[in-house]
């Protein structure tokens, strides 16, 4: 074994103190003042000055403010050795999800779906078209995969097209891994992402035995909702209503989520979408952009926008959910709560698109209809337009084979945030995430540009909205978002600041 | 359309080719940027159809005043860094499935 030189250890002589990694930035209309994140995650803000004299060695360690740093894993005081275990264990708690392997497993069941939604991304084929449904052959070798996937705990989610359309070949699936799992003994979750049109009893009946968790779409108001999902009879948003009525009653309303897509005509109704979910007793509302991917893209023009014109939208939605928290209702914005856990507590989250390691292959394994194997879903759908350099493999490919193949070594050397150009040295990195899919659908480079980057200028400015907040530190604002974090009520929350930003000017 | 265009020379002593290449890197999405190393400096060429010479210029050696720090704490923190990341992975496979 080798050993690394004492000086590793210790603080560096003459200045009393020793750095410990982190990264720093500025927030817009804050030049003075420097954000400074550790590795942890655990961040704080300096004065110009202050921060300085901290970089630059000249911080008397005996004053406060080194105590705060030290208190913050920023630096090392006096001449004792650097506590490696507590920063090992602080990275492995962030990482943790890298030591399970890829834990989402999403059967696409069939192509066919009796929408034509103005964003699709799936490139639907229409309900009565043949050969568009995953036989019993590959479904076996896909169950096969999934356990032979190491994650004790795994989540298997049925996609389409409208999977219900394919609810025989549900069943099977689900029946095969129940019974494989008598042995297997993993801990699964079933999810099902449907329109919820149509469900019938026995479906809501089978559903409810292997405890479903059932995720819907629901864009917002009905006029809204029915621009988005056309259907010759003009009542989608009336259907999904029914559906998720019917889904509540049979599994119980923890049990179904909904999902929002954004586009253009969305934008002028933050306001109106957020009162929509409250209004349906949902508690969570996930704001979600349009995606460069499939009947996406190409639509893209007539009902995209801009990144600025989003986060004015957002912004607004924000201050809206915020102000209804406050007024006692419960909902959260699930993005916005996925980058406050990340900020806010040491453990890592569990979305695969914020991931570095990228969460693509690593974390997630799709099988499509037709017996390809993807890294994500979006890799299905690039496939779709024929682009297919993503594709891991036939599902009779072993595990271990699918995850030493070309396009998981092209997705690992361009998937690591540490290592990115624009990212390494980013602020932000400790909670951002590397998507070479996203980076090669948007820029056709899987390495990515940041300064050009669509998802990196949504990234900055999620950052820079939700550090503004904390940097301000309104009291009501930080009750809403621990509320977020803590999943309880905000009536529950205690009116105190984060400890993070305890040693902020 | 003219394109206002200034260039700029950092010698190697002032800060090293990698750090430049940083700084022109973070403003690639804004101004056309090319970047050349000679034995002793850098010349960064910045193009941009808005904005003022001399102000590109202070914005770049602002930027780059950050990014010599920067590679000063990266060069002083990296070996503690390798080292914490090279024993969590070690423990892992130690002891898989403790994931935190
Ligand atoms: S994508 Fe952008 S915000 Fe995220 S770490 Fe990279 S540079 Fe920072």
């Amino acid at each position: 074994m080798k050993f690394q030189p004492p000086g590793t250890f210790r603080p560096q002589a003459g200045n009393g103190y020793r750095l410990l990694p982190f990264r720093f930035g500025r927030l817009p209309g804050r030049a003075d003042e420097v954000l400074i994140t550790g590795d942890s995650g655990r961040f704080v803000f300096l004065p110009e000055t202050d921060f300085l004299a901290f970089a630059q060695h000249r911080l008397d360690p005996d004053t406060s403010l080194a105590m705060d740093l030290e208190g913050l894993d920023l630096l090392h005081r006096g001449g004792g050795p650097i506590p490696l275990e507590r920063h090992v264990v602080a990275w492995r708690t962030r990482k943790a999800f890298l030591f399970d392997g890829p834990s989402l497993h999403i059967f696409v069941v069939t192509l066919r779906c009796h929408h034509s939604c103005r964003y699709c991304q799936v490139s639907r084929q229409a309900e009565s078209d043949a050969g568009y449904d995953m036989d019993a052959a590959t479904a076996s070798a896909a169950v096969d995969r999934l356990f032979e996937s190491p994650a004790r705990q795994l989540t298997v989610e049925f996609q389409g097209g409208e999977p219900l359309l394919a609810f025989a070949r549900i069943r099977g699936i689900v029946e095969d891994i129940v019974a494989r799992n008598r042995s297997r003994r993993r801990a699964i979750t079933f999810v099902l992402a449907s329109t919820l049109h149509g469900i019938t009893g026995e479906q809501l009946a089978f559903f409810r035995e292997h405890r479903f968790e059932l995720s819907t779409s629901l864009d917002g108001p009905a006029a809204l909702h029915n621009l988005n999902r056309p259907l010759p009879t003009r009542d989608s948003h009336a259907r999904t209503m029914t559906g998720i009525a019917a889904a509540r009653a049979a599994l119980g309303a923890d049990h179904v989520n909904a999902l929002t897509t954004l586009t253009r005509a969305s934008l002028a109704h933050p306001e109106a979408i957020v009162d929509h979910y409250i209004e349906q007793g949902f508690t969570s509302i996930f704001l979600r952009p349009l995606s460069p991917y499939g009947f996406a893209r190409r639509g893209l023009a007539r009902m995209g926008y801009t990144t600025g014109e989003f986060m004015a939208f957002y912004r607004r939605a924000l201050t809206h959910l915020i102000r209804r928290n406050l007024e006692g209702h419960v909902l959260a914005e699930a993005y916005a709560t996925l980058l406050l856990s990340s900020i806010l507590t040491p453990f890592a989250h569990g979305y695969m698109d914020l991931r570095s390691p990228t969460g693509a292959g690593l974390g997630v394994l799709l099988y499509d209809y037709d017996g390809a194997v993807y890294p994500s879903d979006e890799a299905r759908m690039l496939a779709a337009e024929g682009d297919t350099r993503f594709r891991l493999g036939p599902v009779q490919t072993p595990y271990r084979d699918l995850m030493l193949s070309e396009p998981m070594q092209t997705l690992l050397a361009a998937g690591l945030t540490e290592s990115l150009a624009g990212c390494a040295d980013c602020v932000f990195q400790p909670y951002c995430g590397a998507d070479p899919i996203d980076a090669h659908a948007r820029q056709a480079d899987v390495y990515g540009h940041r300064p050009t980057s669509a998802f990196c200028a949504r990234q900055t400015a999620m950052f820079e909205l939700l550090f503004g907040h904390l940097r301000e530190g309104d009291p009501d604002v930080m009750r809403v978002f621990q509320s977020w974090v803590q999943r309880r009520r905000v009536a529950e929350i205690r009116d105190e600041s984060p400890e993070t930003t305890h040693a902020a000017a | 359309m003219s394109i206002r265009e200034v260039t700029i020379t950092i010698q190697h002593c002032e800060a090293a080719h990698a750090v430049v290449l940083r700084t022109a890197h973070r403003l690639s999405g804004r101004h056309v940027v090319s970047v050349v190393e000679e034995p002793d400096r850098s010349l960064v060429r910045l193009g941009a159809a808005t904005g003022v010479s001399e102000q590109m210029e202070q914005e770049f050696r602002t930027l780059l005043l950050d990014d010599l720090l920067r590679a000063r704490i990266e060069n002083e923190t990296a070996p503690l860094r390798r080292l914490i990341v090279e024993a969590a992975l070690r423990s892992a496979l130690r002891d898989p499935g403790d994931g935190a």
